[in-house]
């Protein structure tokens, strides 16, 4: 989180994090269709020569001011491999919001939980609590004919207590519900700190 | 669309890092932007965040919002770099990333712990001086110690009973494209 005062901005970072393939940049993608031109920057991709996230992708929004305050919404997406360890704590660093974007797919199950406990060891390094870490959980894909019920994954990651989306990023559905609801939480969050 | 309200019990309650730059700060940001790039002299210089948020840019290499998108990529490059040289243990404070052309030169360095520098220079410039001024310049932002600067006011922020939530809410419908949107 960034205050400027002399420009009254406010300036805030989310991330999107979840496996490989779960949907992570799609969900940029579509934001970046989905939005006004003049409220957003270019979709910006650091890719591998297979097309994969290398870093991350990257999109500025810009809301209308609230309070006096513009706030600008940072949305980063982390890589899925395995091999990008690094990569994902560094973007993760100085997150004031996660959307975890799960993937319904059966095989994909154990990825799930793993990137689930993997992204919550980090932001307990990060020294928060990761239960009251603001968060969105999206089950993404919920349109392939062989997709697990998002209850059940979601009992099977233990989610609890948390904003959960259906979603078929692909087709842009659940995308503006599970930003929506990230950025609420990272507002309400900013607002109990000062209450 | 399947929504979980289960939720809005939860108390979202994490202490983020926060880094608030004050007016005066600014002032004093800018003024230290304005000399750097005058006494290099510069193309262009970008002050950021670690996290890739603008803070203060001077000249016309990059404006509105591939602005946001360069100090992200920025953040990213330091970040990397960093973490690079942390694992192979050639970590050192106020180290700069130094991108050197036939034309063009360009530094990325750390300015304390929550802020970096850009500066882009012509290759007649030479590297040692544009090093010089650029690490004075950090110093000086460094020391204005942002991370320790004044706290959101309350008052800045209101409660429920002023419709922050609904202000908020309206301002994310606001952000799509008529028509598009589902």
């Amino acid at each position: 989180m960034l205050i400027n005062w002399k420009l009254r901005e406010l300036n805030l970072k989310i991330v999107y994090y979840g496996p490989a393939f779960s949907g992570k940049t799609t969900n940029l993608i579509q934001i970046h269709s989905l939005v006004d031109k003049q409220k957003r920057s270019e979709l910006i991709s650091l890719k591998t020569q297979e097309d994969r996230t290398l870093y991350f992708d990257f999109l500025q929004l810009e809301l209308g001011k609230i309070s006096g305050l513009i706030p600008k919404i940072h949305l980063y997406t982390v890589p899925g491999q395995a091999l990008y360890e690094s990569s994902r704590r560094l973007v993760l660093h100085g997150a004031d919001g996660v959307v975890f974007v799960a993937d319904l797919s059966e095989e994909s199950l154990a990825a799930n939980i793993r990137s689930w406990r993997n992204m919550q060891n980090h932001l307990a390094s990060f020294g928060f609590v990761p239960a009251r870490f603001p968060t969105v959980v999206q089950f993404n894909k919920k349109d392939l004919p062989k997709a697990l019920p998002f209850d059940k994954v979601a009992g099977q990651m233990q989610i609890n207590g948390l904003p959960k989306f259906a979603a078929s990023a692909v087709n842009g559905e659940g995308v503006q519900d599970s930003l929506k609801a990230i950025i609420q939480a990272v507002m309400q969050n900013i607002q109990r700190q000062v209450a | 669309m399947t929504v979980d309200k289960s939720h809005e019990d939860n108390k979202w309650h994490a202490i983020q890092k926060r880094v608030s730059v004050t007016a005066e700060q600014q002032q004093t940001i800018e003024k230290i932007v304005t000399q750097l790039k005058t006494q290099t002299p510069a193309l262009f210089v970008l002050v950021t965040d670690r996290n890739g948020q603008v803070v203060h840019s001077s000249g016309e290499l990059v404006q509105g919002t591939a602005l946001a998108e360069l100090a992200a990529l920025l953040a990213g490059d330091l970040a990397a770099s960093s973490e690079i040289a942390h694992l192979t243990g050639t970590y050192q404070r106020h180290q700069l990333i130094l991108r050197e052309g036939e034309t063009l030169n360009s530094f990325i360095s750390e300015a304390g712990n929550d802020l970096v520098l850009f500066v882009h220079t012509t290759a007649e410039v030479p590297l040692g001086w544009a090093r010089l001024l650029l690490q004075e310049a950090a110093h000086r932002i460094a020391e204005l110690k942002l991370d320790m600067a004044e706290p959101i006011h309350s008052a800045e922020v209101p409660g429920d009973e002023d419709g922050f939530e609904k202000r908020v809410k309206e301002s994310i419908d606001g952000l799509w494209d008529q028509g598009k949107s589902s």
